[in-house]
């Protein structure tokens, strides 16, 4: 997994994910994420002015992305690539509807969204969740909640059918 | 040359929490443009399928069909 870091300038950074996220970070809120992203990848001074970074293993992934999560700034630009889709969530809502004809039928319905990279669908098992890896890799409109929201409150009961 | 034709049902449902939506649903029918049109024009989509195609009750399409006639849906032939 590739981490592409460009220095803004002396104070903040763009960080490019690969799912094309480009979201930027203060020097100062960086630094607590940089300690694992140096250990990791043996990565120079966090001033150099652009570097890649590679990343390995689930769990140092999971506390860089649970730190992110934290220190997420508010001006970022999102975007999915239909490249990046590694996996895919799927949400299930189902219940009891009542035909045109008056008869009652089981219905369901789903709704799926293709981020990326699939490593983060760990944390995925909430809507609290959601948000906040929806600020770092897109769905900014959180389409999926509102899905969510619109079908329970049709009376659905909503279940996290996967997550990857 | 082939299109897809779609098979439209809609009407009336009831949601869990009683109140009521319209709902549709389609299947996508794959045909040549002339078995297309004949479809999408015709008074008798089914029987007019049935004879251009030589499909018979057991066709899956038809079955999709008659199933949601007896639902209550209504069932239009179009393109979409």
């Amino acid at each position: 997994m590739n981490l592409h870091i460009r220095r803004v300038n002396s104070k903040s950074f763009w960080v490019t994910y690969p799912s094309g996220a480009k979201i930027r970070f203060s020097r100062e809120k960086i630094k607590g994420m940089y300690g694992l992203w140096s250990k990791a990848s043996n990565l120079g001074d966090p001033s150099d002015k652009e570097d890649t970074l590679h990343i390995q293993g689930q769990d140092l992934l999971s506390r860089f992305y649970e730190e992110a999560s934290k220190t997420l700034e508010g001006e970022a630009l999102f975007h999915l690539s239909e490249e990046d889709t590694l996996t895919k969530i799927t949400v299930l809502a189902y219940g009891d509807i009542t035909l045109p004809n008056g008869k009652r039928k089981g219905f369901q319905d789903t709704f799926t969204l293709y981020p990326s990279p699939k490593d983060i669908l760990g944390i995925l098992s909430s809507g609290n969740n959601y948000v906040a890896y929806s600020k770092l890799y897109g769905d900014p409109k959180l389409k999926l909640l509102k899905w969510i929201r619109e079908r329970e409150a049709e009376g659905f009961t909503v279940e996290w059918l996967s997550e990857g | 040359m082939n299109l897809i034709l779609y098979v439209v049902a809609s009407g009336i449902i009831t949601l869990p929490n009683g109140k009521k939506s319209p709902f549709s649903t389609k299947v996508p029918v794959p045909l040549s443009r002339a078995l297309s049109d004949a479809l999408v024009g015709s008074a008798d989509p089914i029987n007019t399928y049935k004879f251009l195609s030589g499909s018979d009750d057991n066709d899956p399409l038809l079955l999709w069909v008659k199933e949601r006639t007896e639902e209550g849906f209504t069932v239009e032939w179009k393109y979409c």
